[in-house]
């Protein structure tokens, strides 16, 4: 059995960011997460870094909050940030009331905003309708939720930080009021094993509330369910917001080459098996097509839901979702339950990720009688990619793609223009949507980074790798040729990952219902004859 | 929103594009249509920085866009890629040139003997490669007086039709631009000449969009009255058919006004061919054609079968007893206008051509009947065939005349295609 001072329960951005601040500090821990990194809600998000405008009328602390950390966040990792710049549209239709009192409020909580005309808001956004009343700035920024929690991961390993993906947790050992460890299973292998440690944190979010109970405890978090699409191409330049209150299909992120539009806001049970029905995915579309119109027109690649953890310790039935609080809660079940050893960070939000783990730490210092503070906020994730690495880059590869891989490995970039130089076929473009590289493909597939991806999908989280319009239909064939050709799998492995990766992918495609995407899942079937039904049945069962 | 931004959405990923493309096929290192086009679009509206000195290299023929099952309008992203291209200054000064073929028309016609005896000569030509980075293989068209006027009109009441010259016909050969109008008339129609610019073609094929778009409005405002009233507008060049039949190739795009009417102009605007074969199936085509023994290899210029309207002209020609048309079917020319003309593009220009000079040589006609200027040229210079208008056989063949070899109004000098060099000494060339 392995020991260490801490494990962490909870691959998304919240546990990634606390094995991070545990390694700064010099504490030992393992991280698990039972799927691949960023399972949960944190990657089926928007991936709005949020400038706090949407909280700052409703929820002023959230709002401070969030204006500190999308400063800090675009500070410490740029290389996961686009700083797109965000407006807050003021349509016709809505509340004029609340367009002032927005403005009020933002100034007070400090945003850094101004006032747009309608021509103005039409110059920044040519797409967005005609009879809009103006708009208002904001530092919106979208951040990449793969690499924001891979960056966090890979910065601690450097410092001695470990995580195992696929690695459920299965049971937390305690003795004497004293949490001693936890057990966990291997999903993919299914073997199992434990490991002790003195503190466990569960950061499980839409989980945390079935990890409590593991211990014995209550942690009363709300599955507050969204549904997001993905678009094919940007159609906005900046985040688009509309101005008022929160309600359905307000924001249109631009997310690399894609825009996202969202969300709805439903209560489910659970984290799993989640589903979009037609009616809400009409009922976003038509919401959408108000800012935009034309929209409903616009090519839809994917559909996907996830779920809000929000921490509701009032009486759930009075709990509305976008009512309860977006701020979190730091639970020490020590002094709460009397369960020492064990606490849970739960709610919060993507863009608050860091100021979570901040508090996790700091409670987990104290017990552990660590004297170090938390340097988070100032130590950056990663070092830029040097000059020379650079232009090695751009003499073997094509610019564009040269610009995209050094945005997704940083200075990893080096080890695999090195094996491009040395064998050049590496230079191919596997993912032509997304100028994804066999070299890149080859790297992640691989053992020399600390990430390595086990799946075809994991590739697509690390480059990816099959988020184009494509789906996967292409690229994902020649990631199983590479992973067979490579050694990583054997012939009846690499086959067996590459039918479990259409399955994956056509879960997404499974909810759009009209346009091109259809026809595109169509050529994937008559492709690779997968059972047409086979696949629409298991989306509708489990969601993304 | 714009409807067209959202073509790219369209995009299936089935490479049938890059299946057609000729350059693709003659240099496997060219990133191929569906790279330069819907791909790299995605991203360069992320604002990815994807110039590549590649997008120079599309010869905006098209074949793309017409094979794509989807609807993607291909070649016009490249078109706007293409444009965003910052190239070197040689070649930026050599391309502005090019891009305004009218532009030289006017001034050689002040002086046309002189400058088109500095053009011929070998030391300019080559002083010209050097410094302008022109293949010094090829041979520019002679310049001539810009004397094509709207004939007088008849007295008989008849239907009238816009002639658009476009600059080749102006500028090099307004005796072709005559035997146009003569032919309309054999078919009764009186032909009015516009007095418009260049198409634009020139000018979007060689990234020059600012060019593009003054004489895409200049067009527009010249033909809009005319097609307001009712009359319909008649190309005799492929490229300019194809430029006015898309409405300026989308570049007027966003200019609410200018669009409009340029798609008004679109939905009437004709080719020669198309025209007369309207005439022929409503039984007005005049079909007096006297016996003339002739064999012909017939090519399709790219700009002609991007308009969608079948080959017109092999029909036509089929229809003098006694010609033989073969029809070449080899792909694209590997022109393209001013491209063959790039010393760069040269090598690349040559080895598109081969598949279409092979059919050719294989077919050993009499001569070559190609509608676009510039193939005429790129097919003279690769195979030892004369090619010509077929508006010219089809008016001769009134007269029971066959055209005779070296034509008459050649306009290259020192021609060195087959007919042209055998060809006595002091012959009427
Ligand atoms: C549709 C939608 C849009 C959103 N948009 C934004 C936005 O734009 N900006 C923003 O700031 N926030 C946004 N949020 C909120 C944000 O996504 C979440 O607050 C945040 O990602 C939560 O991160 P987390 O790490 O706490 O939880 P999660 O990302 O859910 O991570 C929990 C992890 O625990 C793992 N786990 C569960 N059980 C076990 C087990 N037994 N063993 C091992 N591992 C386990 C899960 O697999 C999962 O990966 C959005 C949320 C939704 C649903
Ligand atoms: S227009 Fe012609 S040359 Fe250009 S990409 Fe398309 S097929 Fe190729
Ligand atoms: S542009 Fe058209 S032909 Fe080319 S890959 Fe896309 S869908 Fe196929």
């Amino acid at each position: 059995m392995e020991a260490t001072q801490v494990v962490i329960i909870g691959g998304g951005a919240t546990g990634a960011g606390i094995l991070w601040d545990l390694s700064l500090r010099g504490i030992s821990a393992i991280l698990l997460e039972q799927g691949d990194i960023a399972n949960g809600a944190t990657g089926r998000c928007h991936g709005l870094l949020h400038s706090g405008g949407r909280y700052a009328v409703k929820d002023p602390d959230t709002a401070r909050e969030c204006v500190a950390e999308n400063r800090i966040i675009k500070a410490v990792a740029p290389h996961c940030v686009d700083e797109v710049g965000g407006i807050f549209v003021k349509c016709a239709q809505d509340d004029p009331a609340f367009f002032e009192q927005w403005w009020r409020a933002a100034g007070e909580v400090g945003i850094r905003s101004h006032r747009l005309s309608r021509e103005e808001a039409r110059e920044l956004e040519p797409n967005l309708a005609a009879d809009i009343l103006g708009a208002f700035t904001c530092p919106d920024a979208h951040v990449d939720v793969f690499r924001l929690v891979l960056a966090n991961l890979e910065a601690a390993v450097a410092r001695g930080g470990r995580f195992l993906t696929y690695s459920e947790v299965t049971s937390i050992l305690s003795a004497d009021g004293r949490v001693r460890g936890v057990r966990y299973r291997n999903t993919r292998s299914g073997e199992e094993d434990e490991i002790s440690c003195e503190v466990v944190i569960n950061a499980a979010g839409g989980w945390a509330q079935g990890i409590a109970a593991m211990a014995g405890v209550d942690v009363p978090v709300l599955c507050d369910k969204g549904t997001l699409l993905v678009l094919n191409h940007r159609l906005n330049r900046r985040v688009i917001n509309r101005c008022r209150k929160s309600s359905d299909a307000d924001i249109l992120v631009p997310a690399g080459p894609v825009c996202i539009l969202g969300t709805s806001s439903i209560r489910v049970p659970s984290p799993e098996g989640l589903a979009a029905s037609r009616e809400e995915v009409d009922h976003l579309l038509r919401l959408g097509d108000e800012l935009i119109p034309g929209l409903v027109n616009a090519r839809i690649l994917r559909i996907f839901c996830g779920v809000r953890p929000l921490y509701a310790p009032m009486p759930v039935e009075v709990a509305r979702g976008r009512e309860i609080s977006r701020g979190f809660a730091l639970l020490d079940h020590g002094t709460r339950d009397g369960v020492s050893g064990f606490i849970s960070i739960v709610g919060g939000k993507l863009t608050t990720y860091r100021l979570m783990a901040a508090a996790a730490c700091d409670c987990v210092a104290a017990k552990l009688g660590v004297d170090v503070e938390c340097t988070t906020d100032k130590t950056p994730l990663r070092p830029a990619v040097d000059r020379t690495t650079h232009h090695r880059a751009i003499h073997v590869l094509p610019h564009p793609v040269a610009e995209m891989m050094e945005r997704r490995l940083g200075p990893e970039t080096d080890q695999v223009i090195q094996a491009i130089e040395t064998r050049p076929d590496l230079a191919e473009v596997v993912c032509e949507c997304e100028l994804v590289t066999r070299g890149e493909l080859e790297y992640v597939l691989g053992g020399a980074t600390p990430a390595p991806a086990c799946t075809i999908a994991d590739v697509g989280r690390r480059t990816r790798l099959g988020f184009g319009p494509c789906q996967g239909t292409f690229c994902g064939y020649k990631a199983m040729l590479a992973g067979f050709q490579t050694h990583r799998w054997t012939a009846s492995e690499a086959a067996t990952e590459f039918s479990a990766y259409l399955h994956e992918r056509a879960k997404g495609q499974a909810f759009i219902h009209q346009g091109k995407q259809v026809e595109q899942l169509d050529l994937n079937y008559d492709l690779y004859g997968a059972d047409r039904m086979l696949c629409a049945d298991s989306g509708k069962q489990d969601g993304i | 929103m714009r409807l067209d931004d959202l073509a790219i959405d369209n995009c299936l990923k089935c490479s049938l594009c890059n299946t057609v493309c000729p350059v693709l096929a003659a240099d496997p290192r060219y990133p191929g249509p569906k790279r330069l086009g819907p791909e790299l679009e995605r991203l360069r509206r992320e604002g990815i920085s994807t110039d590549t000195e590649w997008v120079e290299y599309c010869l905006g023929c098209h074949r793309c866009d017409l094979v794509c099952p989807n609807q993607v309008n291909v070649s016009e992203m490249i078109a706007r890629a293409k444009a965003a291209h910052r190239k070197p200054l040689v070649r930026g000064l050599r391309d502005w040139w090019f891009a305004r073929p009218g532009l030289l028309g006017k001034l050689t016609t002040i002086l046309p003997a002189l400058s088109n005896f500095a053009l011929s000569m070998k030391p300019a030509r080559s002083l010209m490669s050097k410094l302008m980075q022109i293949a010094p293989q090829r041979k520019f068209p002679k310049y001539a007086r810009p004397d094509l006027r709207s004939p007088a009109m008849t007295g008989n009441a008849r239907q009238r039709v816009v002639f658009f010259p476009g600059c080749f016909i102006r500028y090099n050969r307004p005796g072709l631009g005559r035997t146009v109008i003569d032919l309309l008339e054999r078919n009764g129609l009186s032909v009015e000449v516009a007095s418009t610019e260049c198409c634009g073609v020139p000018a979007l094929a060689n990234g020059d969009a600012a060019a593009a778009r003054s004489v895409a409005r200049a067009n527009v405002k010249a033909l809009a009255r005319q097609v307001d009233s009712g009359l319909r507008i008649v190309t005799a060049c492929s490229s300019c058919g194809h430029m006015l039949k898309t409405g300026f190739g989308g570049i007027l795009e966003g200019d609410k006004k200018f669009a409009c009417a340029a798609q008004k102009i679109a939905s009437n605007t004709f080719d020669l061919a198309e025209l007369l074969m309207a005439q022929a199936d409503a039984g007005k085509l005049n079909t007096n054609f006297q016996h003339t023994a002739l064999r012909l290899a017939y090519h399709a210029p790219c700009h002609q079968k991007s308009q969608g309207i079948g080959r017109p002209w092999y029909h036509l020609l089929r229809m003098i007893p006694g010609v033989t048309v073969e029809d070449m079917d080899a792909g694209c020319c590997g022109m393209s206008g001013t491209y063959g003309f790039k010393q760069e593009k040269y090598p690349v220009s040559m080895e598109i051509g081969k598949e279409l000079f092979a059919s050719i040589d294989a077919a050993r006609p009499q001569m070559v009947a190609t509608e676009c200027a510039t193939c005429q040229m790129q097919i003279e210079h690769g195979t030892s065939f004369k090619a010509i208008h077929p508006a010219e056989i089809l008016l001769q063949a009134y007269d029971g005349l066959a055209p005779t070899k070296g034509r008459k109004d050649c306009s290259i000098d020192e021609c060195e295609c087959g007919p042209c060099r055998q060809k006595p000494e002091g012959a009427d060339h």
